[in-house]
């Protein structure tokens, strides 16, 4: 751990971010004697405010200010119809400032230091260097509960097809993406030039006769990930509830809650009625939002059960949603996802 | 004259380096040093309770 805050000497004299000393972003006292003394009104974090980074790189730092990496606005209006207005206020004074925004992430978060999660961090990437990208020490510490795992196959099962072709995040996400363009997006869903699949894979360009007619007797009715998600994925209960996060895995599908149309994979959200209790907030509106959400599952392969036999679904409906495997006790709008598949007539 | 412009510069190598290491911050003294950084890190105190699942 100790080695987090070991600095390369030799990137002091060649790199222009420390031209101007620490002291211009990390503040202190440099000329102090002892750990106490020059670490008096030091800031850990400098890239926290925006205006560090900003010095410099103005424009980047003035789009990401906007940026759902930076804001967390995601989660505040992923969960905000389940409120009243009353509640809404309690949300943002006790809850979203408090927890939600503390996984917000910084520039240094990225580019400097691996962020910490639950206490533990790996410290500075690269003795302090400014690097470009290095996800697996970035991404991976904030996305390692389920998109990281799922993605290399460390949560069962076998890793992403991307991969095992050596493809790491920022192959589909780019920069853009993280930087932002300026615009504040409510959610990641409606961010412009977020990845897609049909980006490298094209309608029409398939090898096998059988996959070009499967896409498109399913297009428009079914997500790539409802047929390519390989393995069960990470699906989060009983969390925020002071006990401690429960996790089991399951495929499960149903229609997309963002369009009803559309068949995907579905992951279970961690807010459940009581989530909130202790901080005054019983949801009034708990019944407007499913518990369950599309998820763009990382753990994507060629051939899956689905793609090799249309009776898995249409004939088994295996991971299909459905009363029975619904979450006891969740909400209402949980029926409106279950999605009876249609039978084929040979 | 040989052995003074010997001194002087010896006294002008002398005063640069001085001059250096009193500009090198306590800063960069420290965090340079893998040794001292070893010798003087506390592992954090993690907090029980809920886990991660990001």
């Amino acid at each position: 751990m100790y080695k987090g805050y070991v600095v390369d000497g030799a990137l002091i004299k060649g790199d222009p971010h420390f031209r101007m000393g620490c002291r211009l972003c990390h503040k202190g006292d440099e000329k102090g004697l002892g750990k106490e003394a020059a670490h008096k009104g030091m800031v850990k974090r400098p890239s926290d405010s925006l205006r560090t980074c900003g010095m410099c790189h103005r424009q980047i730092a003035d789009n990401y200010s906007k940026s759902l990496h930076y804001t967390s606005a995601g989660q505040r209006n992923g969960v905000m119809p389940r409120f009243s207005k009353e509640e809404l206020k309690t949300f943002d004074a006790k809850v979203f400032e408090k927890s939600c925004r503390s996984c917000h992430a910084s520039c240094g978060d990225c580019h400097v230091k691996a962020p910490a999660v639950g206490g533990i961090s790996l410290g500075l990437i690269q003795k302090h260097k400014f690097v470009k990208k290095d996800e697996g020490k970035t991404c991976a510490f904030c996305h390692g509960g389920r998109v990281y795992p799922e993605y290399t196959g460390e949560y069962g099962g076998s890793p992403d097809v991307h991969y095992q072709k050596g493809m790491t995040c920022m192959e589909c996400h780019k920069k853009a993406e993280f930087h932002g363009d300026g615009k504040a997006y409510a959610a990641k869903q409606t961010v412009k030039d977020r990845p897609s699949c049909r980006n490298c894979h094209k309608l029409g360009q398939e090898a096998k006769l059988t996959a070009k007619i499967s896409h498109r007797r399913h297009q428009g009715k079914v997500s790539c990930y409802g047929c390519h998600t390989a393995t069960a994925y990470r699906q989060c209960q009983d969390c925020h509830l002071g006990k401690g996060a429960a996790a089991r895995p399951a495929l499960i599908l149903g229609l997309n809650p963002r369009d009803k149309k559309t068949l995907t994979t579905l992951r279970l959200i961690p807010t459940v009625r009581e989530t909130f209790v202790k901080d005054g907030i019983k949801m009034e509106n708990f019944d407007a939002l499913p518990n369950y959400w599309d998820s763009p599952v990382h753990n994507v392969r060629k051939r899956t059960d689905r793609t090799r036999s249309c009776d898995v679904c249409h004939v088994e409906k295996a991971g299909f949603l459905g009363v029975d495997t619904m979450i006891k006790g969740g909400s209402k709008a949980n029926q409106d996802l279950i999605m009876t598949p249609k039978p084929i007539h040979r | 004259m040989k052995s003074l412009t010997v001194l002087s510069s010896f006294i002008f190598l002398f005063l640069l380096s001085t001059h250096v290491l009193a500009n090198a911050s306590s800063c960069v003294r420290c965090h340079t040093n893998e040794a001292l950084m070893k010798s003087l890190h506390k592992p954090p105190v993690i907090a029980a309770g809920e886990e991660g699942e990001g």
